[in-house]
């Protein structure tokens, strides 16, 4: 067995320029392995309540994890903490790609960035070397150009960019910070609190992966992957079609969010943006994230529109930018999320904001006057590109859209209040409540608003007892299956509340979860056991595992109670629990009581307080959180 | 031979196991199946015969991301 090693943290003040590095001992670092729990470590050891998010105050933390860099699938992911200018909650935002193994083959778990720059610079790390760099040639210029610019200035191809575009530069409340021209920390705006530091990009010399503490032990899960993707028709689809492989299937039950979740079923449109169509027509290539063999990522090209470099639209966005503004064409979508990846800016809010407009310009609550000529109809396409610009550039009624649809609808007027489809200020991304209720109540009570990789998903649930996915989930707690996903008691709530500890544990590994879920993955709980005996010589137990996501939740919730949130945040929105229009889900309904009901339970469940849904102490002390008190 | 698979029709040949039904319908095992209200295990996929008339039904969980 080996011991758990210490973290080294890089400290950059951009205020007056101070470089430091400390370390965090191993014995400390187990309990706060990498990604928001290592963050939120940090950040709670000194930042106040109640700081502006675009205070130089808030402290911005990129952190990868101690598996960062090992040989093998899904463990490339690096995880941005800091305090959310969006929800005003703690804010985490995770990506994917090869940026995460080189800021750690630099030596580093973590960089905590603090204070602001008088003007625009970017940091360039070559292991010791740390530089903060003038970057007033590269403010204003969209990923794909400051990137070039950027390699040119360093005279060195051989290294990784993490950015914010235009979009955080101009404090967009859902700008997202950018790596590869395509892979994003998308939600909670943190690419706009690294705008309000005057932060352009932090740049990485690339270097080399991990070597397993084991390599013989090793093998037994980096060896058979390809085989184990054959065996795997769900995981090998996703590499196929990818996520939005699902897109159609969704419409065809009658829950896709379609005109701003007014109803579930998109026919006129499903097909057209669809994964297999994607495939069909304009995939150029499968991408993928460094060591994984799953190659989920799109790459899509419409000549002379749709510029590879951007990737291409996971479901997602195909479905905010498609279904959720009634639109049915691809190359919309893809010139949509091309205009994201460019500007910087999280495809599912951006999407899910213009989408209430539509509605809101549909039901007459906003006229052309305010919306410069753009006719925002449902099913408009030609709006949707000089929108995103617009809210990137804040330029006329993009400059309420980038508020986000929570404070654009309070400056609309109560009427557009219910349009806006959000939790906590965060909209809400493609997975609706009303077949997935465990996820539903995810979404209420998670610290950083409504998201949908959070926990499991209550379809897998239906999935016959002996299937190898309802195996794993029963060696975390989870033993019943559904004959419909729709149900919602006791035992979904600790499904809900179960998977959400282990999704946050993987959250803090920075592992991905398309690879190392804990149902119908790629690899299952008791692989992750071996990952860290062979990986690191950590001899763990899923206890041990569970608790650490437990702990990084719980971390949140305090965050959040400092800030003044309570049980009364955690809600979702009121059209949630109307019965499904028609489609093939007519008549289907999130029952509110049995919600509300599932909800106390699940606090019950977490140790929170029933009235607050905050942490109680014995809870925090359980968790090894005393120091909090 | 004449099954139900999701309330629609369909038309089998004799002797056609639950797994091969799966594969003319472009399925892989990862699917739920439920034949006349009764759910399979994985495992009985490729022994269930059907029979004339069976309502089979089929779930095949979706995850998005």
């Amino acid at each position: 067995m080996n011991i758990f090693p210490d973290a080294r943290i890089l400290d950059i003040n951009l205020t007056n320029r101070e470089i430091a590095t400390r370390t965090l001992q191993g014995e400390v670092h187990r309990l706060y392995p990498g990604g928001s729990a290592l963050g939120l470590y940090l950040i709670l050891q000194e930042m106040e309540a109640g700081i502006d998010p675009f205070s130089p105050d808030n402290l911005l933390v990129f952190s990868v994890s101690a598996l960062t860099g090992l040989p093998v699938s899904g463990q490339s992911r690096l995880v941005v903490t800091t305090k959310s200018p969006l929800t005003g909650t703690i804010g985490d935002s995770q990506a994917g790609g090869f940026y995460p193994v080189h800021l750690k083959a630099n030596g580093y778990e973590a960089i905590v960035i603090r204070g602001k720059s008088e003007k625009p610079v970017y940091l360039y790390i070559d292991g010791n070397k740390v530089e903060i760099r003038d970057a007033q040639n590269i403010w204003g210029k969209v990923t794909g150009d400051a990137e070039k610019i950027i390699r040119e200035e360093i005279g060195d191809e051989n290294v990784e960019i993490a950015q914010i575009g235009p979009g955080g530069e101009n404090l967009v409340k859902y700008a997202c910070i950018i790596n590869m021209c395509n892979r994003a920390n998308g939600r909670n705006g943190t690419g706009a609190v690294m705008g309000s530091k005057n932060l352009k990009a932090v740049v990485v010399k690339k270097g080399k992966g991990i070597k397993p503490y084991d390599s013989e032990g090793f093998k037994k899960l980096s060896k058979n992957v390809l085989e184990r993707l054959k065996e795997n028709a769900t995981v090998s689809g996703l590499g196929e079609y990818g996520t939005d492989g699902d897109l159609q299937g969704f419409s065809e039950e009658g829950f896709l969010p379609t005109k701003n979740w007014t109803t579930g079923y998109f026919p006129e449109g499903a097909e057209e943006i669809t994964g297999t169509t994607m495939y069909e027509t304009i995939l150029k290539e499968r991408d993928t994230c460094y060591a994984c063999a799953v190659r989920c990522k799109r790459v899509v090209e419409v000549p002379g529109v749709v510029d590879p470099l951007y990737g291409g639209p996971e479901y997602e966005t195909c479905a905010t930018f498609g279904s959720y503004c009634g639109i049915s064409s691809l190359e919309t979508v893809s010139l949509a999320n091309q205009l994201c990846n460019m500007y910087g800016l999280d495809t599912i809010s951006c999407g899910a904001t213009i989408a209430f407009a539509m509605e809101c310009y549909e039901k007459g609550l906003i006229t052309d006057k305010e919306t410069d000529g753009l006719q925002l109809k449902f099913g408009n396409s030609e709006v949707i590109a000089p929108l995103v610009e617009k809210i990137a550039k804040r330029e006329g009624f993009g400059n309420l859209l980038a508020e986000g649809s929570k404070r654009a609808a309070e400056k609309i007027g109560s009427e557009a209040i219910p349009f806006s489809i959000s939790v906590k200020g965060q909209e809400l991304p493609a997975h609706m409540p009303q077949y997935k209720p465990a996820v539903g109540l995810v979404y209420a009570v998670n610290p950083f608003g409504a998201d949908h990789q959070s926990s499991e998903h209550d379809p897998f649930l239906v999935m016959p007892p002996d299937s190898e996915g309802r195996g794993r989930l029963a060696q975390i707690g989870t033993w019943k299956g559904y004959d419909n996903p729709f149900v919602i008691d006791d035992e979904k709530v600790r499904f809900a509340f179960d998977s959400q500890c282990y999704f946050s544990m993987l959250d803090t590994l920075c592992l991905c979860q398309f690879v190392w879920g804990p149902s119908w993955e790629l690899y299952g709980p008791t692989d992750l056991l071996d990952l860290c005996r062979y990986g690191l010589g950590w001899e763990t137990s899923i206890l041990e595992l569970m608790r650490i996501g437990e702990r990084r939740i719980n971390m949140m919730r305090f965050f959040n109670e400092r800030e003044g949130f309570t049980s009364k945040d955690d809600i979702l929105p009121d059209r949630i629990f109307e019965p499904m229009p028609d489609g093939p889900s007519k008549g289907i309904t999130l029952d509110r009581h049995k919600f509300e009901k599932a909800k106390e339970l699940y606090y019950e469940f977490a140790g929170w307080d029933k009235e607050t849904g905050n942490p109680t102490e014995a809870t925090l002390r359980k968790l090894s959180l005393g120091w909090l008190l | 031979m004449k099954i139900f698979v999701n309330n629609e029709e369909m038309i089998i040949t004799e002797n056609l196991n639950v797994e091969e039904l799966l594969r003319k319908k472009g399925l892989s095992k990862q699917v739920a199946v439920w034949v006349n209200d009764r759910q399979l295990l994985q495992l009985d996929y490729p022994k269930y015969k059907l029979n004339n008339n069976d309502r089979v039904r089929i779930i095949r969980p979706l995850a998005g991301g």
